[in-house]
């Protein structure tokens, strides 16, 4: 029995990859239906919402300026993440890191390795629009270090999720919300006008990732005017 | 066949058949271990992949027919802002209303003077029994404006404004000096008179209308309405106070009674009601409105996991429709000391 649940013969890296996309497709699809059904049915509502629109580029970018990083995970191998590429599609804000993984002894063989992740708790901090990064699976793509290594691999980086997780960084998505709109007075020529301000809140209310681009809808409620002396 | 006999066979059977159960586990095990659905191949992927793409499409035609008519208008650029035309009318009809419901009008040391000879009625004949100087110093006049919800229509670069105004009230003091100068038998019965009374009166509300338009301009790394209007000229008219005309009437009845018919035809409480009543011109200089800062902008700069990012924004496009003001610019990312670098080069 032993024997039999030991004898699976590790899929290829081309196969393990188009079962991904595949489930991973089916799922977009899913959630497109859902996302569709909600706008028709008026429960997802954008027209009155701030609409900020990135590119998988901009996403891209931001990411790998701060790449490469690296960690130890359980004194056995030493993760070290190269670069990042964001899939908006499908309603789904998808991040695939390319990573490798090596021995921490001297020479040891590499495996080259791919971390999937997404883009969560989008939201507004100080005027900065944040989110972020959250790792969902850890996959050995190819590896000098054999199947069962490979697979030994995958279970230590899942039992040590969160030390990957804090080399994926927070993002800060460049884009300011002012949390108020300051106007000047004037005194001139009899006429008086007091300065004031106008009061902003902002929240993030939706976040849909479709054709390759990031969607956030931000409620926005003005007012009441202040007026400053 | 003894009874032991057929004990031994019947165990033999039984382990023989748990064997055979084992051994159809473990082939099961085997079969399901190594045998997996085959992956998809580049067909099924491209069927899902096309199939998602259309519904992507779809998504989109909902959004527009859900009331997002200006989506297919919104600029083609990294990053793309669309701020609902429900906040722009929001902000600007707040921040006018503001501004204006605060304003005040203050004309400080106006003088006006009045003067002219008074003569008998035509049925007698016509006499000059005396010449009078009316003289008022509005010390202080204050106004107080308010503005109602403007109406806001979008262009294509502009947001155009119909604000109503309203002078709803103030208040003033000014100072009148009456001189007469009695011709005549007049001048027996009545004499000369130099007086002079402070009075008080109440700003008279007014309507106006000021209309202009607000320019929307890409400035920096965000959108600003610029004001564009042309000067109110207001005017300034004030009423008496019910305790200003019995000053007024007090200025006659203290004369002797003489003086009465020369006070009437002069008509004092007329001439001050008209030269308070016409008002007083004052400019509400276009300079009022002020730019409005839209509150969404691409920043410059950014930090990630604590290292400095700059921000090469070139914007691309500024779209003004009725339902979204959308501005697009394309951005390139780099680390901050190298950009710093590659600027001092």
């Amino acid at each position: 029995m032993t024997l039999a649940g030991g004898c699976g013969a590790r899929e290829s890296p081309e196969a393990a990859r188009d079962r991904a996309a595949e489930t991973f497709l089916l799922a977009q699809i899913a959630d497109v239906k859902r996302s569709i059904s909600r706008i028709e049915k008026g429960e997802l509502a954008t027209r009155d919402r701030i609409a900020i629109s990135v590119s998988e580029s901009i996403v891209k970018q931001l990411i790998d300026a701060t790449l490469p990083r690296e960690a130890t995970v359980a004194g056995r191998y030493r993760v070290r993440i190269e670069s990042a590429e964001p899939f908006f599609r499908g309603t789904n804000a998808a991040l695939v890191f390319q990573a490798t993984a090596r021995g921490l002894a001297p020479g040891s063989p590499a495996a080259r390795v791919e971390l999937g992740g997404s883009l969560e708790r989008v939201r507004v901090e100080d005027g900065t629009l944040m989110a972020d990064v959250t790792l969902a699976h850890f996959k050995v793509l190819d590896t000098s270090l054999g199947d069962l290594a490979g697979e030994a691999v995958e279970r230590l980086v899942a039992d040590n999720r969160d030390i990957l997780g804090g080399l994926l960084p927070t993002l800060e998505i460049p884009v300011h919300l002012e949390q108020s709109v300051d106007i000047g007075g004037l005194d001139a020529g009899g006429v008086v006008a007091r300065a004031g301000t106008l009061p902003l809140k902002m929240t993030v209310a939706e976040v849909i990732a479709v054709r390759r681009r990031l969607w956030v809808f931000v409620d926005a409620e003005a007012g009441p005017w202040i007026s400053r002396p | 066949m003894d009874l032991s006999s057929v004990r031994a066979i019947r165990l033999k059977r039984h382990r023989l058949l748990f064997l055979a159960l084992l051994i159809a586990t473990a082939a099961t095990v085997v079969v399901l271990r190594v045998w997996r659905r085959p992956p998809p191949g580049p067909a099924r992927l491209e069927a899902l992949t096309r199939e998602r793409d259309t519904l992507e499409d779809r998504w989109r035609d909902a959004l527009v027919a859900a009331g997002e008519t200006s989506l297919g208008e919104a600029p083609d650029a990294d990053l793309v802002i669309g701020l609902p035309a429900t906040l722009t009318r929001a902000i600007v009809g707040q921040v006018v209303t503001g501004v204006f419901g605060q304003a005040t009008l203050t004309l400080t040391g106006l003088h006006v003077r009045k003067e002219g000879e008074v003569r008998t009625p035509r049925v007698l004949v016509r006499r000059t029994i005396g010449a009078y100087a009316l003289d008022v110093d509005i010390h202080r006049v204050r106004g107080v404006l308010e503005a109602a919800a403007p109406a806001l229509a979008f262009g294509d670069d502009r947001v155009d404004v119909t604000l109503p105004v309203r002078l709803v009230g103030g208040e003033g003091d000014a100072e009148i000096r009456l001189q007469w100068d009695s011709k005549g038998v007049t001048g027996v019965l009545c004499g000369d008179i130099d007086v002079t009374r402070t009075i008080t009166g109440a700003v008279v509300p007014e309507d106006y209308e000021m209309a202009g338009s607000f320019a929307v301009a890409a400035e920096g790394d965000s959108i600003v309405l610029r004001p564009s209007f042309p000067d109110l000229a207001a005017r300034i008219a004030v009423e008496p106070s019910a305790e200003s005309w019995k000053v007024i009437e007090e200025i006659i009845r203290e004369r002797p009674r003489g003086c009465e018919i020369a006070l009437d035809a002069i008509d004092l409480r007329e001439r001050l009601a008209g030269i308070l009543g016409r008002g007083f011109n004052v400019q509400i200089p276009q300079r009022i409105f002020k730019a409005i800062p839209l509150p969404a902008s691409v920043r410059r700069s950014v930090r990630v996991r604590g290292i400095a990012l700059a921000m090469q924004v070139k914007p691309t496009a500024v779209v003004v429709r009725n339902d979204r003001l959308w501005y697009g610019s394309d951005v390139i990312v780099e680390r901050a000391a190298s950009a710093r670098t590659r600027r001092s080069h």
